[in-house]
């Protein structure tokens, strides 16, 4: 049964080494379509994990699914050994999602969203917090902004902004860098970083194959919503390669990436 | 290919990829029945009495045809000189973004956009003039396919005028004119004329005044007055479409199409042989558009681009422990101060003032006052929650924000609804304490002050909870029928959209009248039980106790609508 309280810092699991995401047969079907069948990872803390595909490939899906906001079909997703089915509060606790497309309220000025983020996730000393992100985020002199006051890029940095306050374990971020500036660009892949060295595990997804390159320890392509290569880039490699040996190579992700989808390359499948 | 060959090929496979889509969607029953109850009203109300064959049906009498002529001949009239005074200053043609995006960079000429923009719009000019036929068609002429004819005629005709005005404007404007400065010119030119005709008509041709003023002598004097020249002139190209439209009959059709055909012809002549620019101020409006659209889907306003918000007030201040579910109440306030509230103090001022000024005759000021104060309460318990839309009607394409918080479903519907609950009710409880403040010195034999504080009392216990009923039912239509409340592109248009309302406003009648039924059944039981010793006082208690079933039963539909929210997928079909 789903829990009433909201998950705050102190009572935050120990998880003793394991890994912080467990995704166990995931799958989603839309009416007749099979979005995504049978996906199983895990993600450990401090690491970056990358989610590739091509477009309808089940990404968005998938983090949909990861983040609560949809319920999958099948399958079991336990974020901080906490099962998102059956203890959702707690689960949600945990993480913050970015959507590719900033989802704001209207009628919020740029303080008052971190201020009711504060409040739904119990964040003690927000204030103190909220200023240092807006620093970060180069929102500082917006705060009394409303979204539609803002431009796409300022509405994007408020979304990560109410989406770090909180200081969630699991990160899910879909398409992170559209709309950014490119000294936005090099903020938010350094906060990545930063986040993920702290102990945050991150799921990425993006279409932008070097970006995931330069971030993810480990990387999760998707085809017709199927796993079809999971592990560091030495390791993917090294699979393609025909052997099971991890191979440092000169192939990027990109050359990778169209080797794998077009080899699996397959119609969208019908349930 | 040309260009015409791309229109046509847009709107055919338009229509038919629309018709094809709403038949998809009929596979599913939601749609289906909305779509069957559509029709079925749709039918009973239009359908059924509209025939385009056989013989000539009911007809407006003579001289209310010529009435209605003479308020088209007027309407028209305004229509184009606001057009010349108060119209933009920038040649806007409508065009979509995706025929942006693909028509304009593509090899064709000006002239080729510009027939295809004419063509559309005369498209729709047909489908606003058949819609028209359907609703006045037989009862007008009793021909409704000249009606038809002749409204197009009318309405293409008005449309290309304001089309060419627009042009003309911007070519003014191009030439050097400053906007003012043109206003003020059309201004001046049109008053000249208009008094100049005004005056050669009465002085000049001076038609007889007549002795005594009737429908029949009225519209004989204006006859005789704009029949003459230099009157008839200028009217009769606003006149010539409004004749086949009131075509009483085959010859009378015959002899004014003609005219008419001729009018729209020059209309369509003057537009095509325009030099302006209109591309620039084109992609402009349909960025606006645009805009709009996307305040819409995200909630915003209700459909109509999102207006200026000047005030930063807060209801009170958020903390950052307690329970999560106040964060959301707190957002839904916010949102109501700022943009629903004020609209809402406006509609109470003004229907408070039209009730207090229609019964100041016969009654004193301050007992009118409470009176109508009084009145507002029970309007509020049914517009109340229609007006205040803060809740999942404005949440719902943020619904991913919402699922993703660690918050239980019952928790967040309990906020939503919460939200505009506190709103009304502190606007029911204002209304009901002015209602006997005002009334208080004023004395009613029979219904004295303690009475009314009682009925007061009643009244500020049973409304509030009957708000929360209206807004729960609200609510759960959202959840239930997400497809039927949100703003997708695939979103229902036509017939499917009017079932939609028709079954959404039946459904919301029926569940709150059966949601009452037994709280009125306890309430009644107890003012029974009681009115014998307490009278008016046993009020208050049965309220109280019917306050107390709809609560209890709000408390079982909102656990069962978290439930549903926690199920909620919005990506489902």
């Amino acid at each position: 049964m789903p829990q009433r309280r909201s998950c705050g810092k102190n009572e935050r699991v120990t998880l003793n080494g394991g890994p912080l995401l467990q995704v166990e047969g995931l799958g989603k079907i839309y009416g007749e379509l099979r979005a995504v069948s049978d996906l199983t990872f895990e993600v450990n803390l401090g690491e970056v994990v990358g989610l590739v595909g091509p477009n309808g490939a089940g990404k968005t899906t998938t983090l949909r699914c990861l983040a609560g906001i949809i319920p999958p079909t099948q399958g079991r997703i336990r974020i901080a050994a906490h099962d998102l089915q059956q203890d959702p509060v707690r689960a949600k606790g945990e993480l913050a999602f970015l959507p590719d497309e900033p989802r704001l309220f209207d009628y919020l000025t740029v303080r008052e969203h971190l201020n009711l983020i504060a409040r739904i996730y119990g964040v003690a000393d927000w204030e103190r917090k909220a200023d240092v992100l807006l620093e970060e985020l180069e929102l500082k002199g917006k705060e009394n902004a409303l979204p539609l006051e803002l431009s796409r890029g300022m509405k994007q940095k408020l979304s990560i902004a109410s989406g770090f306050l909180h200081e969630p374990r699991l990160i899910l971020l879909d398409e992170p860098l559209t709309g950014l500036d490119p000294l936005g660009i090099r903020r938010m892949k350094q906060s990545l970083r930063q986040r993920a060295e702290g102990g945050a595990a991150v799921v990425l997804s993006s279409h932008l194959l070097p970006l995931v390159e330069e971030l993810c320890h480990r990387i999760l392509v998707i085809a017709g919503g199927r796993n079809v290569a999971f592990g560091s880039l030495d390791e993917i490699r090294g699979r393609l390669s025909g052997t099971a040996q991890v191979l440092p190579g000169r192939e990027s992700l990109e050359d990778l990436f169209i080797r794998i989808t077009s080899q699996s390359a397959a119609p969208e499948e019908k349930v | 290919m040309s260009l015409a060959r791309a229109a046509s090929l847009i709107w055919i496979a338009g229509i038919r990829n629309r018709i094809r889509r709403q038949i998809q969607r009929m596979r599913q029953p939601k749609y289906l029945v909305a779509t069957l109850a559509g029709a079925l009203y749709f039918w009973l109300v239009l359908g059924r009495r509209f025939r385009f064959s056989g013989g000539a049906g009911m007809q407006l009498p003579a001289e209310f045809a010529e009435v209605l002529q003479l308020v088209l001949v007027v309407f028209a009239l305004i229509s184009i000189a606001s057009a010349w005074v108060f119209g933009s200053d920038k040649a806007e043609l409508t065009f979509t973004e995706a025929e942006i995006q693909f028509l304009f960079p593509a090899p064709v000429t000006r002239r080729a956009l510009l027939n295809f923009r004419l063509t559309k719009s005369l498209l729709r000019t047909f489908l606003s003039a058949l819609i028209m036929t359907l609703f006045s068609g037989r009862w007008v002429t009793g021909r409704p396919l000249m009606f038809l004819v002749g409204s197009w005629l009318c309405l293409a005709t008005l449309s290309l005028h304001l089309t060419g005005a627009a042009l003309t404007r911007s070519s003014l404007l191009e030439s050097g004119r400053s906007a003012f400065r043109r206003r003020l010119g059309t201004l001046a030119i049109g008053l000249a004329v208009v008094g100049g005709i005004v005056w050669w008509a009465l002085e000049v041709s001076k038609p007889e005044l007549p002795e005594v003023w009737s429908l029949e002598s009225a519209l004989a004097w204006i006859r005789a007055a704009t029949s003459s020249a230099p009157l008839s002139w200028v009217l009769y190209p606003v006149r010539a479409p409004i004749r086949v439209a009131l075509a009483r009959d085959l010859s009378q059709f015959a002899s004014s199409l003609p005219p008419a055909l001729g009018v729209l012809a020059i209309h369509y002549g003057w537009v095509i042989s325009s030099n302006v620019a209109f591309e620039e101020a084109s992609v402009e409006a349909a960025e606006r558009r645009a805009r709009a659209r996307e305040a819409r889907r995200s909630g915003g306003a209700r459909g109509r681009s999102l207006p200026a918000v000047k005030s930063r007030i807060v209801p009170f201040r958020l903390g950052s422990s307690g329970r999560p579910e106040i964060a959301l109440v707190w957002k839904n306030l916010i949102a109501a101060m700022r943009v629903s509230v004020p609209r809402m103090l406006l509609f109470l001022i003004a229907m408070g003032f039209a009730s207090s000024i229609s019964l100041t005759r016969r009654f004193p000021l301050l007992p009118v006052a409470g009176a109508a104060c009084a009145l507002l309460v029970p309007v509020l318990v049914l517009l109340g929650p229609n007006a205040m839309r803060i809740d999942f009607r404005q949440d719902l394409s943020q619904i991913d924000i919402l699922r993703s918080f660690p918050m239980t479903g019952r928790q967040v519907v309990r906020a939503e609804v919460l939200g505009p609950a506190l709103i009304v009710a502190v606007l029911q409880w204002t209304l009901l304490a002015a209602a006997v403040g005002l009334s208080a010195s004023y004395p009613m034999p029979g219904f004295e002050l303690p009475k009314r504080i009682a009925v007061a009392l009643s009244a500020a216990l049973l409304a509030p909870a009957l708000v929360l009923v209206n807004l729960a039912i609200q609510n759960a239509g959202v959840l239930l029928f997400p497809s039927w409340a949100s703003f997708d592109p695939g979103q229902a248009r036509g017939i499917e959209a009017l079932g939609q309302r028709l079954l959404t406003l039946a459904g919301t009648l029926f569940v709150f009248f059966f949601a009452l039924l037994p709280a009125t059944l306890f309430g009644a039981a107890v003012a029974g039980l009681l009115w014998r010793a307490l009278h008016f006082s046993a009020l208050p208690i049965a309220s109280a106790v019917a306050a107390a079933v709809i609560t209890f039963e709000l408390s079982i539909s909102i656990r069962w609508l978290g439930r549903v929210f926690d199920r909620f997928d919005l990506t489902a079909p």
